[in-house]
């Protein structure tokens, strides 16, 4: 079926078509959530009430002012950083908070800690909203254009954004950057 | 162009966001550059890198394949199929409803089994602190839950209410399973506290007109009214180590004195222990194996500490009364300027922590000597075995909930520290001392729940001097 017919029939409270759109569509929701709040429950619970928004507020949306995707991702980080901004209290797994009282230096925790952990603990790190540029920029590998679209700022906040949770995820990233860098160049 | 605008154009430049001249200007600069080379090249490494870390991150995840049916549920509902149409249509869509209806109920049974079972399956998430962050174990079945009490053989009692109606009793396996509703009274029945040998539950019944200590069993049979014909409100109460008497509270005229009922005599008038108007908060017996500090010559134990307002009236001491001697005043045991209460006995017998003002002292109870444990620190909940103590602080801008090693007298070792939420009340102890419950209001549903976290895998820390 054409997405615009789908659209249409989610407009006049189809829920097949809801359905459609929610299975088509789950995992940009799901995942973007996941990275912003860096949590699987949150990110499960922001799936069903931003989709809920989403049956909500179908009818004002309009092709001719941009991509669904656009419209669905300003949604979904809008969401992130409203819920971020009214829980200032955060769940943790424990051991990362075992992880963030310890002194950087202590060299046998950090290493019980794959790249993995050391990329979501950097990304928490960072401010909300510089978080928000880094998933639309590396994750879904967004243009700047698309990404100012989505969180309403100018291009040139965009840049200075990236430029400065660039920086930012440097000084996190750089001990585990070593090791990466080897194997790129053992790789090349 | 300059090294330093190369700098600051090189992440747009790498991403290809930079005007063609910029580019142009940019490659000119580069082809002479090496140090700009070396960034740039850093940069687009680092850029990969973060790249192909969120994709590692987040390729593993996904949402729950119910989601969609739990989404549904909460769908605003369609207009009523049976609305202004012909007698056959309505019929027609009757039918379809009714089996629609059908399937929704089988749905509805999938969707119980497949709960529980994931229910069943969640004390094993606990112990992997990796994953588990903090267990809900109520998820929003109640609008209000309070006054958790945790019974050594490991069911939670608490009181919850739902749609303003009067909060009720309810027991619940500590995985979630097995609710069980315990009282269905017109009267707000909180504060439930196991009896120590786990097998009673003594409550406060409270009306407009009085508030009453109840006892039941915990299977809801044996019934029995405390307090009902005698006069005053109970506030707060205890049960005594070997779950003969309760000590209570009782409010008449203006004066909290503290009183003693025998729990199986329900017609006994309850003993009265002070006259001192205005004990504050709960009593606490102190443990059986407590070195007795006076008076000596007592064969008995069964002392009780409680606060209530100095001689001068200008703040709370704690004060300590022989429960079999009725006619000796209370002893004061604290001066300080401060507000004492929360008193919390280690269960050795030892030494009490209370607070004071803003700050968790220790009482030496040998010596009677107090000093200052915990500065900033509310809350206060001493494991089980004593080897630990929960407690709250706001040091870092918001309250954090807080556990330190009690063993070993060093006072300043603090393990960890958790985020979890704003925690209403005092945590509880689990009497392995595995897991702490508390409850968490949420911001966003209005609605309090249940959380029991591990505290089996914390990683040791020592605070930075």
């Amino acid at each position: 079926m054409p997405f615009m017919d789908l659209i249409r029939r989610c407009q006049v409270n189809d829920e097949d078509a809801f359905a459609e759109i929610f299975h088509r569509y789950k995992n940009l929701v799901y995942k973007t959530a996941f990275l912003m709040l860096g949590d699987t429950s949150e990110a499960e619970d922001s799936l069903q009430e931003i989709f809920l928004q989403v049956h909500k507020s179908l009818s004002s949306y309009k092709p001719e002012k941009g991509a669904f995707t656009t419209w669905l991702h300003r949604i979904t980080v809008n969401y992130c950083l409203n819920l971020r901004r009214k829980r200032r209290f955060l769940w943790l797994p424990l051991d990362q908070i075992a992880q963030r009282l310890l002194p950087q230096t202590n060299s046998t925790i950090e290493k019980k800690y794959g790249e993995e952990d050391l990329m979501q603990q950097a990304l928490q790190h960072l401010s909300d909203k510089l978080r928000a540029v880094v998933v639309l920029r590396y994750y879904w590998e967004l243009s700047y254009a698309e990404i100012a679209q989505i969180l309403d700022i100018p291009l040139g906040t965009v840049k200075s954004r990236l430029d400065l949770a660039l920086k930012n995820l440097r000084k996190d990233l750089e001990p585990s950057m070593v090791e990466y860098i080897s194997r790129e160049e053992v790789a090349e | 162009m300059r090294c330093q605008e190369v700098t600051q154009l090189g992440v747009a430049y790498l991403n290809g966001e930079v005007s063609a001249s910029e580019r142009h200007l940019i490659q000119l600069h580069l082809a002479e550059c090496e140090n700009c080379q070396r960034e740039l090249a850093s940069l687009a490494t680092l850029q990969k890198y973060i790249n192909q870390s969120l994709k590692q991150i987040a390729a593993p995840v996904q949402p729950h394949p119910r989601t969609w049916h739990h989404l549904q549920a909460k769908l605003p509902q369609r207009n009523s199929p049976l609305s202004g149409r012909s007698f056959a249509t309505n019929l027609s869509a009757w039918l379809h409803s009714i089996w629609k209806l059908g399937s929704i109920t089988a749905a509805l049974f999938l969707l119980i089994t497949v709960t529980t079972f994931a229910i069943r399956l969640l004390p094993q998430g606990i112990s992997s602190p990796a994953t588990a962050v903090g267990f809900n174990l109520t998820q929003g079945m109640f609008d209000d839950v309070r006054d958790l009490d945790w019974s050594y053989n490991g069911r939670i009692v608490f009181a919850a209410r739902s749609d303003k109606a009067p909060y009720h009793l309810y027991t619940i396996n500590p995985d979630g399973s097995d609710v069980y509703q315990l009282t269905n009274a017109a009267t707000d029945d909180t504060s439930p506290h196991w009896s120590p040998n786990g097998i009673q539950i003594a409550y406060l019944a409270v009306t407009p007109e009085k508030t009453d200590l109840m006892t039941i069993y915990r299977n809801g049979s044996h019934h029995n009214d405390l307090t009902s014909n005698l006069p005053g409100n109970v506030e707060n109460f205890a049960w005594s180590l070997n779950g003969t008497e309760i000590a209570y509270v009782s409010k008449q005229n203006g004066s909290s004195d503290l009183k003693i009922v025998n729990y199986k005599d329900a017609d006994s008038s309850a003993s009265c222990l002070t006259y001192q108007p205005d004990v504050v908060g709960s009593p606490v017996w102190m443990p059986t194996n407590s070195p007795v500090w006076i008076p000596k010559s007592d064969s008995k134990n069964d002392y009780l500490l409680f606060s209530a307002p100095s001689p001068d009236k200008k703040n709370l001491d704690i004060y300590q009364v022989n429960s079999c001697k009725a006619d000796l005043l209370p002893e004061r045991l604290t001066e300080s300027i401060a507000d004492d209460f929360n008193i919390q006995w280690d269960p050795h017998g030892e030494k009490f922590l209370y607070q004071s003002g803003p700050d968790i002292y220790v009482m030496d109870y040998k010596t009677l000597t107090s000093a200052l444990l915990i500065p900033d620190g509310f809350a206060a909940a001493i494991s089980p075995n004593g080897s630990m103590l929960a407690f709250q602080s706001g040091r870092s801008g918001t309250n954090q909930l807080f556990i330190m090693m009690m063993k070993s007298n060093q006072k300043d070792n603090l393990l960890f520290l958790e985020q979890p939420g704003l925690i209403e009340q005092a945590p509880v102890w689990s009497a392995d001392e595995q897991y702490l419950a508390f409850t968490i209001r949420s911001d966003l549903t209005g609605k309090t729940d249940i959380f029991i976290v591990n505290v089996k895998d914390f990683t040791p820390w020592r605070p930075q001097p």
